[in-house]
């Protein structure tokens, strides 16, 4: 048996099986019934356990909110900025106004409550960039499943010739292809099974045709693109320091592409091209 | 803290108002489990009521507490990556974070239900342990809705949660 079956009993996750075979083994180890008891105090402390808030603070963060929502500003102008932008405090104790900038953008990207967090994203497109560079594989990247080349080129949507597939990766319902353009700079491509409403993201430019709408913004030192496709979800990601070409580029995409693949090859394109300068 | 979700039975889409109303101290005691103290839960929670009227429109009618336990843990972890980037401000989930000097005025009255020393090792769980066993415990999600959440497979779970309670027992011995 492994250690693990005590939680998923107490949580009532284990097969039945594998529960009979556990209170046999319960039942002769008076150690592992000790271990039992005790994750089960744990658990108890846990899922009992309140908070007490200060008095007020409930109230006031919902008044908080509703206030932002009312206000002229906020419906002039992307609503998760001017929230953001008028904390009750800077969020996460956030000192430079720079980082209060980025997190206007990032602070709204919960908006489509089906996609992956995007910082996640960022940080497993920077892990594998650190991979294409000859790294060590990250812990971003342990939990993920690689997926053999063959398939990954399968499932990928069509791109540059010049962008060869380096990596491919799987976790849950979201695909990663890591991709290197001929100046050898890393492009990420994720794949998510869902939808999204990018009109939610907020503070970065949104484009929309008959075939899909997508939203860019740069965040960190990466810049960002969302595609809501059907039944998926692409999420382009790569390094770059103009801040305002992707989401100028964007603006463009209707007209000059029609495939959500020749969208995916701008998005790249936009994101790459200032090395190719 | 883990009883059941009213909106099951339901199987209506509830209002803002009364989400806020009636869930926003659930939401708080997530964010302040995972984040660790109330300044940084405050700005959880405020942003995860914004997400929340914005999304409320595409909630689809089940669990709503783990819909609302979804789009928190979400927002901290946006908010926990752009400080990863930035690590000239301090870290709740940094592994070796000592939690220093005793308890401010607001952190003391909010562990008064969960002893100081649980609490410490809570917050200095890894990230990927902390996440799952408070959306386990404090959320009561399923290892599946856990999974489908945080993109890991169920058995991933099952071991994540495993081994953060583990880790709080040895506080506990």
């Amino acid at each position: 048996m492994n250690d693990d079956w005590l939680s998923a009993h107490l949580d009532g996750e284990l097969p039945a099986i594998e529960a009979t075979e556990l209170a046999a083994a319960l039942a002769e180890d008076p150690r592992l019934q000790a271990d039992y008891d005790d994750l089960s105090r744990v658990r108890a402390m846990l899922r009992e356990g309140t908070v007490e808030l200060p008095a007020g603070t409930i109230e006031r963060l919902v008044a908080a909110v509703a206030a932002d929502e009312e206000s002229p500003e906020s419906a002039a102008a992307a609503p998760v900025v001017s929230l953001v932008s008028r904390r009750r405090v800077p969020t996460f104790a956030a000192a430079a106004a720079a980082m209060v900038i980025i997190a206007s953008v990032v602070g709204g990207l919960g908006g489509s409550t089906n996609l992956p967090a995007l910082g996640d994203l960022i940080d497993q497109h920077e892990a594998a960039a650190g991979v294409i560079e000859g790294a060590p594989m990250p812990d971003e990247l342990h939990d993920m499943d690689v997926m053999p080349m063959e398939k990954a080129t399968s499932e990928a949507p069509p791109m540059p010739a010049d962008y060869s597939m380096e990596h491919a990766f799987v976790r849950g319902r979201t695909l990663h292809l890591v991709y290197r353009t001929l100046d050898g700079e890393p492009v990420s491509v994720f794949r998510h099974e869902g939808d999204a409403d990018v009109n939610d993201l907020g503070g970065g430019s949104v484009v929309s045709s008959d075939e899909a709408d997508m939203w860019s913004a740069p965040m960190d030192n990466a810049y960002v693109a969302v595609v809501d496709g059907t039944g998926y979800v692409w999420i382009v990601i790569s390094a770059e320091p103009h801040d305002d070409m992707m989401g100028d580029l964007m603006h463009d995409l209707p007209t000059r592409s029609a495939s959500l693949g020749e969208r995916l090859r701008d998005a790249a394109d936009a994101v790459v091209e200032p090395f190719r300068l | 803290m883990t009883g059941p979700d009213p909106t099951d039975a339901a199987g209506t889409v509830p209002t803002w108002d009364e989400v806020a109303r009636d869930h926003t101290r659930f939401m708080y005691s997530v964010a302040y489990r995972l984040a660790g103290n109330h300044s940084d839960a405050e700005d959880v929670v405020q942003e995860s009521l914004l997400r929340v009227k914005r999304g409320l429109v595409n909630y689809t009618p089940g669990s709503l507490q783990g819909w609302l336990a979804r789009i928190v843990t979400n927002v901290f972890l946006d908010e926990t990556r752009r400080r990863k980037r930035r690590p000239q401000t301090a870290l709740p989930d940094d592994p070796d974070r000592v939690i220093a000097g005793g308890p401010g005025a607001d952190e003391a009255l909010a562990m008064q239900s969960l002893p100081d020393h649980i609490q410490a090792a809570l917050a200095g769980l890894q990230e990927e342990f902390r996440i799952a066993v408070i959306l386990c415990d404090v959320a009561g999600m399923s290892y599946g809705e856990i999974a489908d959440h945080t993109g890991v497979p169920v058995g991933t779970v099952r071991s994540r949660v495993h081994r953060g309670r583990m880790r709080l027992r040895e506080v506990l011995s």
